[in-house]
């Protein structure tokens, strides 16, 4: 049984409102939809709540959901229109937002949740967290479907023709998103690598 | 193929007539060499060409580290029970969702609205009350006031006959 058939018959079984079947669903993605997310806003509280509400999401879609698309690219896309939803609202409250993304950029507020298992003398510590900040920034100031694109590629590992999917756009689109963002990265991250 | 020199990746190259990519050929395929979406065959001219080219190298090795460094960024682990308090923010909102059904939201509305109709007739009959009250008590001091003027008029009128 493929990754996909496993998800499918435990969306079919949420569906009939298996509860269980549930839970298990969420604790095979929860690491992914929590990874996009945090990529993609900084906040580690914020983002763990927002994606408590991209998995209620798929609760209350159970209904409607029919297994035509792999169930991958369905939670991806969920999850990034809660993404732009989220952006929207913070737009909206634009000093509060920007008050998050420096604190957590001074504060290292999400560093105590990244998993990092290895054992280094604290001023490569500073250095590794400098560096892991301004890769979080670069990629955070990126447009949004760059932005989506980036993440599902790298981190995610989604060939173009889901992150297409997900985006709603053609593949071709798809390679010119991520061409773009890496140009930005590269000239932000300038001295990095 | 021969071997014919040494280069920038320090690997063998092709001979220049075998690889027939040129820069901006190979500098329009960074994305998809670095997304492995390269055919076999292309990815050895890509290889071979970038290895040989002064240009071009430096280019795909600066391009190639910040991909790498991009993935760096370690993930967020989630923590203890997020699973279990997912399940329960989904009850607790099903639950206010009850709560907001719109049979229970017009069971609301209609008894606010009788609340206010009650008490306003209330109100109403109450006012109502208090001027019938007060219309009485004047006429009746009215009426006392002409009785006064009558028994003042009658001494009046007995005094004269006298």
């Amino acid at each position: 049984m493929t990754d996909n058939e496993i998800d499918v018959a435990l969306m079919l079984r949420v569906k009939a409102g298996d509860e269980d079947a549930f839970r298990e669903l969420i604790e095979r993605h929860q690491r992914a939809v929590i990874g996009v997310i945090h990529r993609a806003i900084g906040d580690a509280w914020e983002a763990e709540d927002l994606a408590q509400r991209v998995f209620i999401q798929v609760f209350r879609s159970a209904r409607r959901y029919k297994p035509t698309a792999k169930f991958t690219t369905w939670l991806y896309t969920i999850t990034h229109n809660a993404i732009r939803n989220e952006y929207r609202r913070r737009s909206r409250h634009a000093a509060e937002s920007f008050e998050a993304l420096t604190q957590s950029s001074e504060t290292g507020e999400p560093v105590a949740q990244l998993a990092d298992s290895r054992t280094i003398d604290p001023s490569q510590q500073v250095v590794e967290r400098e560096l892991q900040v301004k890769i979080q920034t670069a990629i955070q100031l990126l447009p949004e479907a760059q932005r989506t694109a980036v993440i599902l590629c790298r981190f995610e590992g989604l060939p173009y023709e889901e992150i297409a999917e997900v985006l709603d756009c053609s593949v071709s689109a798809v390679k010119s998103l991520l061409h773009r963002a890496r140009e930005t990265l590269k000239e932000k991250l300038y001295g990095c690598y | 193929m021969a071997a014919t020199d040494r280069n920038f990746s320090g690997k063998p190259v092709l001979d220049e007539s075998v690889n027939k990519m040129n820069c901006q050929q190979c500098q329009k395929e960074f994305d998809d060499r670095l997304d492995g979406r390269l055919d076999p065959a292309r990815a050895l001219e890509f290889d071979a060409h970038t290895a040989g080219c002064p240009s071009c190298w430096p280019a795909w090795q600066a391009y190639r580290r910040m991909w790498d460094v991009v993935s760096q960024q370690p993930s967020l682990v989630p923590s203890f029970g997020f699973a279990q308090r997912t399940l329960r923010r989904l009850h607790e909102q099903a639950e206010q969702q009850f709560w907001q059904l719109p049979v229970f939201r017009w069971a609301t509305a209609m008894s606010l609205l009788i609340v206010v109709g009650v008490t306003g007739v209330m109100v109403y009959r109450q006012a109502e009350t208090s001027q019938r009250v007060a219309t009485y008590a004047a006429a009746q001091h009215d009426r006392l006031e002409d009785f006064d003027v009558i028994v003042a008029l009658d001494s009046l009128k007995g005094e004269t006959e006298l």
